[in-house]
């Protein structure tokens, strides 16, 4: 068994030092005074090996301590003070959360995939002797994290960190288990179910972070409890572990769901997922279609194929951004002590209002999923390349972005104007603006991402984002709509300015697009 | 016509893929492009297609720049929009050239030509198998009618009925075009083209089949990709 775990932490350890060397030799500058022997040298590749050991380790109590100092700055965020039962309440339940939505033997990566089915390692030795150096790192980590934690903050003795540690690896043996449990018997992934996964994430954030801000932590004894009470269903699960025979085919049945060679890990998976067609949407009403022809059918049918991109996620913003407005002005008219506080808080922090919009905006998603669903093909055929087929499509998906993106604008709106005419007993005209600025960030938003889409085309052929060029003008944005958040201005002035900056964008972007978008639009 | 290769150069960093290369395809044949893995086969479609940038020299027909509509390039793995079913497709496709496509049929009439059965005509293209995505972008490419086809294993994804009708629409195909073929199968490529081209060490070269049978030629084939290599 302890061949094994070396063979694989081999394989792992080349594997990523010849990924680190495969990106020197494409580094500008770096890879004209590298060469491809580089890959020869076992005695530099050991050298760097001991190094990505080290730097591996460092990381992993780095992420540790850095995990601990967000929950107790959440705490301190949110409480007057952070007391150690409060803290361990909230880490507790972070516990919790964290047992059943991560998982470690059930996760497929290329190296595992490499190791197990490849190379052919034996996959139960594999499992096991990679689960016990987890479970055991594990602990020293948090041993480690806790006790400068517990000791340093709140003068706790060793021993208690040491408990609570022990309770955390208890919490983590039986969420592995737990996840072999169920993917045994239903054949799909526990965190696959999105109603489980957030059902998992909003009952824990209730209980680790809502439960104290009704006043109610657990009491030390029940750890103290737990610790006894959980020490057996752990030894039940640890053996469940050990005693599974068939991890193999296990690996080979999980690995065609996450479709893992493809898309690398589960993030570009569920990504991918994100911008793919939902079958139900396969069949369409013709009678959407009647009338349409050309370059406006194609829009048409690529939208109400990908509704679950567009049309359904901008319902959902409509639908939630109504409720949330419902129930605030429910308080409003329950508790009318609130009003004046509400009032000056949609006032003051109105500009934040190009924030929030920046962030609903699914730009990137819906250029994503033209992209791998439409353009990636479309674009290998010369006709889709001529200027006029380029320029006719942009401007039917800016004409069907642009509407499906206002809607939710609008109930957004709406909804700031009602609870502003509310708290301030009277509607004013110049709330008329407020409702202009949020359209116009809208519009703004939606003609932001297609155009630097058109301009940049930033995915390769598998739809991967490779263009530096895209990143920078995508963190730019994030930065003008971060620094915007402080501009102090009336409403009347707030939406002339908005209106004025969308306007020209939109007339100077339109012109850029039509000189350039048909030479640039291309594969990569 | 004529599709003249002047001085076409092209390298990736270090790597020189294509140096100074000097061809003239002529129309009404099938040119069967060999090479062995990784010679740049690849490279000189994408930079007939304007795929990519090229270094240096030139791609004329009949004397003038090749323009972006004269070549149509036919992908190895079939890259059609899977979101849309083969008669929206057809019909966008139509829609959009219309006045720019000479003999146009019905959309029956187009699936006839390829053999996509009526059960499938109206089914979402991702739910084809592999042989009918490659007969729909195959078909998108005749129906266009550039006047150079590149074809990138073509064939290979069909089953063999589907691969004597290819092949047989092909043969018709060429009568008007300039049709380059590339492949690692060497019996295709010698059942179904006038020419073979290897290339090889950056260059294209033609292999004369002149007073030799068959098995001569592919001895000669083989015994030129493996001279330039092992040399």
């Amino acid at each position: 068994m302890l061949n094994t775990l070396k063979t694989s932490f081999k394989i792992e350890l080349y594997c990523a030092i010849n990924s680190f060397i495969y990106l020197l030799r494409h580094t500008p500058i770096l890879k004209n005074i590298t060469t491809d022997t580089l890959y020869k040298q076992e005695n530099l590749k050991r050298r760097i090996g001991y190094f990505a050991i080290l730097k591996d380790l460092f990381q992993k109590i780095v992420a540790k301590l850095f995990y601990l100092t967000v929950i107790y700055g959440i705490l301190s965020f949110l409480f007057p003070a952070v007391s150690f039962l409060l803290f361990l309440h909230t880490f507790f339940f972070f516990s919790v959360i964290g047992s059943l939505i991560n998982y470690k033997i059930l996760s497929i990566g290329k190296r595992k995939y490499y190791a197990v089915i490849l190379m052919g390692l034996d996959a139960k030795e594999y499992v096991v002797s990679h689960f016990l150096f987890h479970i055991i790192l594990e602990f020293f980590l948090s041993l480690f994290s806790l006790s400068l934690f517990f000791i340093g903050i709140w003068k706790m003795s060793f021993l208690i960190a040491f408990m609570v540690a022990i309770l955390v690896i208890f919490l983590k043996i039986i969420g592995e288990a737990f996840h072999l449990l169920f993917y045994q018997k239903t054949k799909t992934l526990l965190v696959s179910r999105s109603y489980i996964y957030w059902g998992i994430l909003l009952l824990g954030f209730f209980c680790s972070m809502g439960l104290p801000l009704f006043h109610i932590i657990l009491p030390k004894e029940v750890y103290i409890f737990l610790a006894f009470l959980l020490f057996f269903p752990a030894a039940f699960s640890f053996f469940y572990i050990v005693g599974l025979e068939d991890y193999k085919s296990i690996y080979k049945s999980v690995h065609t769901q996450l479709a893992v060679l493809n898309t690398n890990n589960r993030t570009a998976y569920q990504k991918q997922m994100m911008i793919d067609m939902r079958k139900k949407d396969y069949q369409i009403d013709s009678r959407k279609l009647v009338g349409k022809s050309g370059y406006d059918y194609f829009n048409t049918i690529f939208f109400l194929r990908h509704k679950v991109i567009l049309s359904s996620s901008a319902n959902m913003i409509c639908l939630i951004s109504f409720l949330a407005f419902f129930l605030l002005i429910l308080v409003i008219l329950i508790k009318p002590s609130y009003q004046k506080e509400i009032y000056s808080f949609f006032t003051n922090y109105f500009a934040w209002i190009i924030l929030l919009m920046y962030f609903l905006n699914r730009g990137a998603i819906i250029t994503q999923a033209m992209f791998h669903n439409c353009d990636r093909s479309m674009l290998t055929f010369p006709f889709y390349r001529r200027d006029k087929v380029v320029l006719n499509v942009f401007f039917q998906r800016l004409k069907t972005i642009v509407k499906v993106n206002l809607r939710p604008a609008f109930f957004i709106g709406l909804g700031y104007v009602f609870v502003l005419s509310i708290c301030n007993g009277a509607f004013l005209p110049s709330y008329i603006f407020v409702l202009l600025s949020i359209l116009s960030l809208s519009v703004f938003f939606s003609v932001h991402y297609l155009v630097i889409y058109y301009l940049l085309q930033p995915y390769n052929v598998q739809s991967e984002m490779k263009s530096v060029a895209f990143s920078v003008v995508s963190f730019l944005t994030y930065l003008a709509c971060y620094l915007c958040k402080d501009i102090d201005l009336p409403y009347v002035d707030f939406a002339l300015l908005i209106l004025g900056v969308t306007v020209s964008y939109i007339l100077l972007s339109l012109y850029v697009i039509y000189k350039k978008a048909p030479h640039r639009f291309r594969l990569k | 016509m004529k599709l003249q290769i002047k001085k076409l150069s092209k390298s990736y960093g270090r790597n020189q893929v294509l140096e100074n290369v000097d061809f003239t395809f002529q129309e009404g044949k099938i040119y069967g492009l060999i090479g062995r893995n990784g010679s740049g086969k690849t490279t000189f479609f994408n930079a007939l297609a304007n795929d990519i940038e090229i270094d240096s020299g030139d791609i004329l027909l009949d004397g003038d720049e090749a323009r972006l509509e004269d070549i149509g390039y036919v992908l190895a793995a079939p890259n059609i929009p899977e979101f849309l079913t083969g008669r929206e497709f057809l019909k966008f496709f139509l829609e959009i050239n219309e006045g720019k496509l000479k003999n146009f049929k019905t959309i029956d009439e187009y699936f006839e030509m390829v053999g996509i059965e009526s059960k499938d005509r109206d089914k979402i293209m991702r739910e084809y198998s592999y042989g009918m995505k490659n007969k729909m972008q195959m078909l998108i490419h005749i129906i266009s009618n550039p006047k150079i086809l590149l074809l990138d294993e073509p064939l290979t994804s069909f089953d063999i009925v589907v691969q004597d009708e290819m092949k047989k629409l092909l043969k018709q195909l060429k009568k008007d075009h300039i049709l380059i073929f590339s492949t690692h199968i060497l019996e295709i490529a010698m059942d179904l083209c006038d020419e073979i081209v290897i290339i090889h060490n950056r260059k294209l070269e033609l292999i004369d089949a002149k007073d030799l049978n068959k098995e001569d030629y592919k001895n000669k084939i083989i015994e030129s990709l493996k001279d330039h290599t092992d040399a």
